[in-house]
C-alpha cells in the first residue's frame, strides 16, 4: 500500500492555464495562485499520484534533480494537504501518472502559492445559499 | 448593528449564516398569504420586463419602493407578445402598507443576513435586516416583504432582488459576475477585478463619454454560439464621494445612503441616461483596471490567468451556489476572449474614448 494523492474534488475549484494555477476553496472563500512548478504537482495530483510519481514529474519539467524534487515536494504537499486543497488515500501502487518529458526544461524553483483570504468578508456580509446544489428544477 | 469581520472563515460561522430548514418551517405560504393582505390594503405597482430575456412580473405593494424599484429596472424591455412570465414576484413595505409579515419580521439583533432553504432545496429564502424574500425554485414565484424603504441597504436599493434572481437566472443558464460590462456599437467589454480595482470608475467613465453601459459591478453571461453575451440588469450604480464630484452628470442622480455605516451614494440611471443603457450584448474582451501613473489610459496584453484570478474568486463565491460549474464556466469566457490589463491614467475623461477606439479596433 501507498500513500496517493488527489485534489479535494468536492471542495476545491482548480483551472491550469498557461503552467499557472487557480484554485478555491469554494467552502471558505479563499483562494490561491499557484506558479509553475507548484501548477506542475497539482497537475499532476487531479489524477492522483503518489510523492515519489509527483516529483518524477517535476523533474521531468524542470531543471531539477531527483534530490531536490524529493526534498521540495513533500513539504509542498504538506502545505496543500493543510489548506483542504488535497486528499490523501491509501493505495494499492500503480502507474496512474505518465510521466511526460519536455524537451528544453524550465528553470526551477521551490514551488510556492499564494493565498488569498479577502473573500472571507464577502462571506460574513453576503453568505451563499445553503443546499441549492441538491436539486435541479429543470 | 456591525458585523465582526473575521480574516478567516470557520464553518460554524457559514453554519450560522445559512441555514436549511425542514418543510414545515419555510415561510414562503405565510409570506404569500401577508401579501394578499397586503394587496387589500395597498395599490399594487406591477412591472413586467425581461431580464436576460425571461419575462419576470414584479407586483410591488407600497409605492416608494415601487418606484426605487422601477428606477432600478424600468429601462428593460418588455416581453415579447404572447411570451408567458418566467417567474413571478409579489412584494410589499411592511410600513408603509402596514401591514407586518404573518411571522414577523427579521430579528435586528440576530446576524444582518442569514440564508436558508429547505431541505430539497427548492425554496430558497435570503432573512436580512431590512426584509425577507423567499423563492419557490419549483413555482417559479418569489414573495416577501421590506421593513421600510428606509432600511434599505445601498444593495437592496440599486440591485432590488438581486440575489434570488440570481439563483433563479442560474437555474436557466445565466450566470451573475462580478464586473462593468460597457459596449460600443456589437462589442462589449468586461471590466473584471476585486473591489477597488476601478471596474466602476472605468465603466462609469465610458458610460459619461456616451458608450453603452450594461452595470458597472454585478452583470449578467449566458453561453451562446461562438462565445458568451453579456446581460445587464440594472440602471444603477454606487458612487463613492469622490465619483459624485468627477462625474458631475451623474451627481444629480444619485441619493445619499440609508444607513450610517454605508459610504456610497446610489445613481439611477434612467433619467440622464436612458438612451444608453443596453440589455445585452456580445462580449468580445475582457480588461482588468489597474491605476498607472501615466498622461493617458492604455492596454496592455494579460495572461489568461491573470484574468481568471480577476473574475473568478468575488464572482464565483458571490452566486447563490458557488460552484465548480460556474468556476468552470468563468475559465471558458477567459478562455473565448483576449484579456487585457486596462492602465488607467491620470486622464480620467480621456478613458471613454480609450476604451471606444479600442473596442472599434478589436480583430
Amino acid at each position: 500500500m501507498t500513500q496517493v494523492h488527489y485534489a479535494n474534488d468536492s471542495e476545491v475549484a482548480a483551472k491550469v492555464m498557461d503552467g499557472e494555477a487557480i484554485l478555491i476553496n469554494l467552502g471558505t472563500g479563499i483562494y490561491y495562485s499557484l506558479d509553475d512548478v507548484a501548477s506542475s504537482v497539482w497537475s499532476s495530483i487531479e489524477q492522483g499520484a503518489t510523492t515519489e510519481q509527483v516529483a518524477a514529474q517535476v523533474c521531468a519539467q524542470f531543471d531539477c534533480s531527483s534530490e531536490r524534487a524529493l526534498a521540495d515536494v513533500p513539504e509542498f504537499l504538506a502545505t496543500l494537504h493543510a489548506e483542504g486543497l488535497i486528499r490523501t488515500a491509501e493505495e494499492e501502487p500503480c502507474d496512474r501518472v505518465v510521466t511526460t518529458a519536455v524537451a528544453g526544461k524550465a528553470g526551477y524553483a521551490t514551488p510556492s502559492m499564494e493565498k488569498f483570504d479577502d473573500m472571507a468578508e464577502m462571506f460574513a456580509l453576503d453568505p451563499p445559499l445553503p443546499g441549492l446544489a441538491q436539486t435541479n428544477p429543470s | 448593528m456591525e458585523v465582526e469581520l473575521e480574516k478567516s472563515v470557520n464553518n460554524d460561522r457559514v453554519a450560522e449564516l445559512n441555514q436549511i430548514l425542514d418543510a414545515d418551517e419555510v415561510p414562503f405560504a405565510a409570506l404569500q398569504r401577508s401579501f394578499g393582505h397586503a394587496c387589500e390594503v395597498g395599490r399594487i405597482r406591477r412591472f413586467v420586463v425581461q431580464f436576460a430575456g425571461f419575462p419576470v412580473q414584479i407586483q410591488i405593494v407600497g409605492n416608494r419602493w415601487a418606484e426605487l424599484v422601477g428606477r432600478a429596472i424600468g429601462h428593460l424591455p418588455r416581453p415579447n407578445e404572447g411570451q408567458a412570465i418566467a417567474l413571478h414576484i409579489d412584494a410589499w413595505d411592511a410600513e408603509e402598507v402596514g401591514v407586518l409579515p404573518e411571522l414577523g419580521l427579521v430579528d435586528l439583533d440576530g446576524p444582518p443576513t442569514v440564508m436558508k432553504s429547505s431541505s430539497d432545496g427548492w425554496f430558497v429564502g435570503e432573512e436580512r435586516h431590512h426584509g425577507t424574500l423567499w423563492l419557490d425554485r419549483r413555482g417559479q414565484h418569489v414573495t416577501g416583504c421590506i421593513a421600510s424603504v428606509d432600511a434599505l441597504t445601498l444593495d437592496a436599493r440599486a440591485r432590488p432582488f438581486h440575489k434570488l434572481l440570481s439563483a433563479w437566472l442560474f437555474d436557466r443558464g445565466v450566470q451573475f459576475v462580478h464586473a462593468g460590462l460597457v459596449s460600443e456599437a456589437d462589442s462589449a467589454l468586461l471590466f473584471v477585478g476585486n473591489g477597488g480595482a476601478g471596474k466602476s470608475t472605468a465603466s462609469i467613465c465610458c458610460l459619461c463619454s456616451g458608450m453603452g453601459f450594461l452595470g458597472d459591478d454585478f452583470v449578467g453571461i449566458s453561453r451562446v454560439a461562438g462565445g458568451f453575451v453579456g446581460h445587464g440588469f440594472y440602471a444603477s450604480c454606487l458612487l463613492g464621494n469622490q465619483h459624485i464630484k468627477r462625474f458631475p452628470e451623474i451627481a444629480p442622480h444619485a441619493y445619499p445612503p440609508n444607513l450610517a455605516d454605508e459610504q456610497k451614494h446610489v445613481a439611477y440611471l434612467q433619467d440622464g441616461f436612458h438612451r444608453l443603457l443596453e440589455h445585452q450584448k456580445p462580449i468580445r474582451a475582457i480588461a482588468l483596471p489597474r491605476v498607472v501613473d501615466a498622461p493617458e489610459s492604455s492596454f496592455e496584453k494579460a495572461s489568461k490567468v491573470q484574468a481568471l484570478k480577476a473574475i473568478a474568486p468575488t464572482s464565483v463565491m458571490y452566486l447563490p451556489r458557488p460552484s465548480k460549474e460556474a468556476f468552470e464556466t468563468l475559465s471558458e469566457l477567459v478562455a473565448s476572449v483576449p484579456t487585457y490589463w486596462f492602465n488607467s491614467g491620470c486622464d480620467i475623461n480621456g478613458i471613454g474614448g480609450v476604451v471606444r477606439s479600442f473596442l472599434q479596433n478589436l480583430d
